[in-house]
């Protein structure tokens, strides 16, 4: 427990010296409602992302981050001398979810069918559901929710080790954000609240739990705006704050990153991934995507879904190199000709693509070699990714 | 209704953020809304009927002068259709809200009242005017004028309505004529003192008395009377007697007395004027009437002008300004409206309760399902031209195949057409059901026609002196009580232990994963 305390107070100060108040912010505040700090230093956690929050959306700069950096150092001083009230059940890697053999088949659907696929899900862990259009991402995430009858395999939900039938309860327990939003009325603050109150907070606990997500989410300045008034970005954000502030133990989002920028699809799954750390409240996320490379980058466990069946289903570390080849993902400001005779020398397999090229060669070929080769040859690389132990390479119609 | 709390004042708006903030199963009925328009438009309709002029005229009107507030009706069907709308957005209870057993109740109530409030504001108005009409006399002339009413109706033989002023002596003789002598005895006299035999708890048969606390024994007797409209003059002074003396004795002894004159005549055949001065010597109304000279009291044109007064002073003048002080309760609120208002709410309370409970497709399809059985059996009916009975126990049939159906949905791991079909055929039928029942029985199978029930058949004579074997009013009387709980009863078990047994299985329902 001591450990987990000295390594989130690590984490930020690590990035207080990086100078990055954003994540300090996020974790600082995080970290006094996850470790129970007493009411004055959350108050004052808050009153500090509120700060950063406002700043941000003024432009200011200078001075005033200054001054907030300088509060926030004082802050952790307090932090390291309160230390926090232990918290007795973490509850990380329970089994909260088993999932047997479940798969789908359509009597209409011609030829589709969701073959059995066996996962595991436990708590505060991600996983990635990639694949592209029309694999059945959609469909496992539904029958993953309960919102779709499997035609055969099996979920299991547990509580305390203990197995809940019932299809009420596990339903109170899973949130499933849809890629389609559905529309609310009133300001963001009163549809937090709001379900916060449905799902039993009430008085003070749900004020404190809007206020903490509300800020925790940046949607300091956006808490009296209403549903028009929000961009696609943010409405998805407020989608994650309602759902979040009732403490499900498994959140489903279908297509998050769909329809955001680059900035807030890092902010977001960067979000997600200290939600689901969370010491005391850790939630299991399962979340369909397209951009397989933001999705490894934050998930445990990667499905990932071809025809309907899982081609991959394990974790993101232990991705084989299968057929035993090096796969490279390259661009820059060369031409195909250029590429072709400065890797002529060795015996690669050159691919062009929209987004640029795709090398492929034996995995006694090092991705550090190829780079190295185009160096010498002068060739002005701006993107270089190693996709060997990626499931991008998975996208291979020879594994269809 | 966020336009609402824009002009709310500062309290409500407190009220409904700590709704929303801790019971917001409540805040999603709208009832602290509801009331706060309800009490803005009641006012406003009291307000109208507050400067609104009456005059003695339009009291005694055919056109009651509430009808001219019949424009009140847009406001409140916009207010009601407003309020729909609310109901069906704020549908927390799809979001799986955490809420027990007894919201259900609690919930329905506050829906049903949020309903019924636009429906009920308007009447504030007939509340006004009633309350001015009344306030046109002082009591004491109330008092004095009544007894005059009184008086002059015991001059008359077709009662208010046609205010005709003979002496006694015509009255009687008229009044008592062997063609109708019968038929008065025993269709009306019997009638009578049954509902007084009811109303004090006294029968032919013991059998418990289902009815006595919950009808009025007036509206019994004001609804017989309507069907021997000939006879208002009897009926007035019975409601006079129940409800303004509240002397049942009294109303039972007038009774007693003119049974005993008409069976005199029926025996004579001649009417013994000496007879009914000697009945009516013990006659209450009599009494204040027994100081004038019996010459005066029994002939000439004198007597006749004099009735003719008292008719025209004491019951146009006060008839309805009696009314209004005796009943706080408008006329228009003792109308089948009022009833209709009541009813409806309850029909629409039921839907919304379910239609927050499923999902819009399930909701859809259950109307859709049940228009397709409905017109399956029409049509099938009217081909083969089945019997009423057949079709009959073929309806009864599915309703009990829903009940017991529905209760497989505990079993069920996915939804279902059918399930979801007769969980709501259920919901929706189970208050309708024992009235159901009892037509059954009753129009179907005969059932109160079995010989044990021939204890209530007597001699009943026709009007042309021939007579036939009948059921009694008691039995009659006997039926009505069944069919009233019947239908009380199917709404009683509804609301105790419908409501939160379909509460757990439409959370159900609505939980079973979708086969597509």
């Amino acid at each position: 427990m001591v450990k987990i305390i000295n390594e989130r107070i690590r984490e930020i100060e690590l990035a207080l010296k990086n100078h990055d108040l954003n994540r300090v912010s996020r974790r600082v505040l995080d970290y006094t409602f996850e470790f129970d700090s007493s009411f004055e230093i959350q108050e004052c956690a808050l009153k500090y992302r509120i700060a950063y929050n406002t700043k941000k959306q003024l432009g200011s700069s200078g001075n005033k981050e200054k001054e907030l950096a300088d509060n926030y150092t004082a802050l952790l001083k307090v932090l390291k001398v309160q230390g926090s009230s232990p918290i007795v059940n973490l509850g990380i890697q329970e089994i909260i979810c088993e999932i047997i053999g479940i798969g789908k088949t359509y009597r209409k659907s011609k030829g589709f069918k969701l073959n059995p696929i066996d996962l595991t899900l436990l708590r505060g862990n991600i996983i990635g559901l990639v694949g592209e259009n029309g694999n059945g991402k959609t469909t496992l995430l539904r029958l993953l929710s309960t919102d779709l009858a499997p035609s055969f395999g099996e979920i299991k939900v547990f509580e305390g080790g203990n197995q809940i039938r019932s299809y009420e309860k596990i339903k109170q327990r899973i949130a499933f954000i849809h890629q389609r939003l559905e529309r609310w009325f009133g300001s963001v603050e009163s549809q937090i609240s709001f379900c916060a109150s449905i799902k039993g907070l009430s008085d003070a606990e749900n004020k404190k739990q809007t206020q903490f997500i509300i800020h925790r989410l940046g949607l300091t300045n956006f808490s009296k705006h209403t549903w028009n008034e929000l961009s696609s970005g943010y409405k998805l954000r407020v989608e994650i704050a309602k759902t979040l502030v009732w403490n499900p133990k498994v959140l489903i989002l279908d297509e998050p990153l769909a329809n955001l920028d680059l900035l807030a699809q890092e902010l977001l799954l960067q979000d997600l991934r200290d939600l689901a750390n969370s010491q005391k409240r850790p939630v299991t996320i399962i979340l369909s995507s397209q951009q397989l490379h933001e999705v490894e980058t934050v998930a445990d466990q990667i499905v990932f879904l071809k025809n309907g069946r899982a081609v991959y289903n394990g974790s993101v570390h232990e991705i084989k190199n299968t057929d035993e080849s090096t796969t490279i993902e390259l661009d820059g400001s060369f031409s195909y000709s250029d590429l072709t005779s400065a890797i002529e020398s060795l015996e690669i397999k050159l691919e062009q693509n929209s987004s640029g090229f795709t090398l492929i060669c034996s995995h006694e070929i090092k991705a550090q070699e190829i780079l190295k080769t185009l160096i010498l040859k002068d060739l002005k690389v701006t993107y270089f990714r190693d996709i060997t132990n990626s499931t991008k390479k998975l996208f291979n119609d020879k594994y269809q | 209704m966020n336009w609402v709390l824009k002009i709310a004042p500062k309290k409500l708006k407190e009220i409904d953020i700590h709704l929303r903030e801790n019971k917001p199963y409540i805040w999603a009925t709208r009832i602290h809304l509801t009331l706060y328009l309800g009490i803005l438009y009641a006012t406003f309709a009291g307000l109208i009927g507050w400067i609104t002029p009456i005059k003695f005229t339009d009291v005694l009107s055919q056109n009651r002068i509430e009808a001219r507030f019949g424009i009140f009706l847009i406001p409140t069907i916009i207010f009601a259709g407003y309020l729909l709308i609310q109901l069906v957005l704020y549908n927390i209870e799809k979001r799986d809200i955490k809420t027990n057993i007894t919201t259900s109740w609690l919930t329905f109530f506050l829906t049903y009242t949020s309903l019924v409030v636009p429906f009920l504001a308007p009447y504030t108005i007939s509340f006004v005017l009633n309350h001015r009409t009344a306030n046109m006399l002082s009591n004491e002339e109330v008092f004095t004028n009544r007894n005059h009413l009184a008086k002059a109706q015991y001059y008359t033989n077709n009662g208010p309505s046609e205010y005709y002023h003979k002496p006694i002596k015509t009255l009687e003789v008229e009044y008592l004529y062997e063609k109708n002598i019968q038929p008065y005895m025993y269709n009306t006299i019997d009638p009578l003192l049954d509902s007084i035999y009811h109303a004090k708890g006294i029968f032919k048969y013991s059998r418990p008395r289902l009815k006595k606390q919950f009808t009025s024994y007036y509206r019994y007797y004001w609804k017989k009377s309507s069907f021997y409209g000939d006879l208002d003059t009897l009926t007035q002074r019975f409601y006079d007697d129940q409800n303004k003396r509240l002397n049942l004795d009294s109303a039972q002894f007038y009774l007693n007395h003119s049974k005993n004159i008409a069976k005199r005549f029926i025996e004579n055949k001649v009417l013994n004027i000496d007879s009914v001065i000697y009945e009516n010597k013990n006659n209450i109304y009599f009494n204040t009437y027994s100081s004038l000279p019996f010459t005066t009291k029994y002939g000439g044109l004198e007597i006749q002008h004099a009735s003719y007064e008292l008719i025209d002073q004491a019951f146009k003048k006060n008839a309805f300004i009696i009314l209004a002080k005796s009943n706080w309760i408008p006329l228009d609120l003792r109308t089948s409206v009022f009833w209709v208002i009541i009813g409806v709410v309850f029909c629409l309370t039921c839907l919304i309760f379910v239609f927050k409970r499923v999902l819009w497709q399930q909701f859809l399809l259950f109307f859709f399902s049940t228009g397709l059985i409905i017109t399956l059996v029409t049509v099938i009916t009217s081909i083969y031209r089945f019997k009423s009975m057949f079709v009959a126990t073929v309806f009864l049939s599915y309703f009990t195949i829903c009940f017991i159906g529905l209760n497989r949905i505990w079993r069920e791991k996915q939804f279902s057409f059918w399930t979801n079909h007769m969980v709501m055929t259920a919901f929706y039928g189970l208050p309708y059901i024992p009235l159901f029942m009892f037509f059954y029985f009753k129009d179907q199978w005969k059932l109160f026609e079995h010989h044990y029930f021939d204890k209530y058949l007597t001699t009943i004579f026709n009007g042309d002196g021939t007579s036939y074997i009948g059921y009694s009013q008691e039995y009659y009387d006997l039926l009505s009580s069944i069919k009233f709980w019947s239908l009380w009863g199917g709404v009683l078990v509804f609301l105790i232990l419908g409501l939160p047994y379909f509460y757990l299985v439409f959370k159900r329902l609505r939980a079973l994963p979708k086969r597509k």
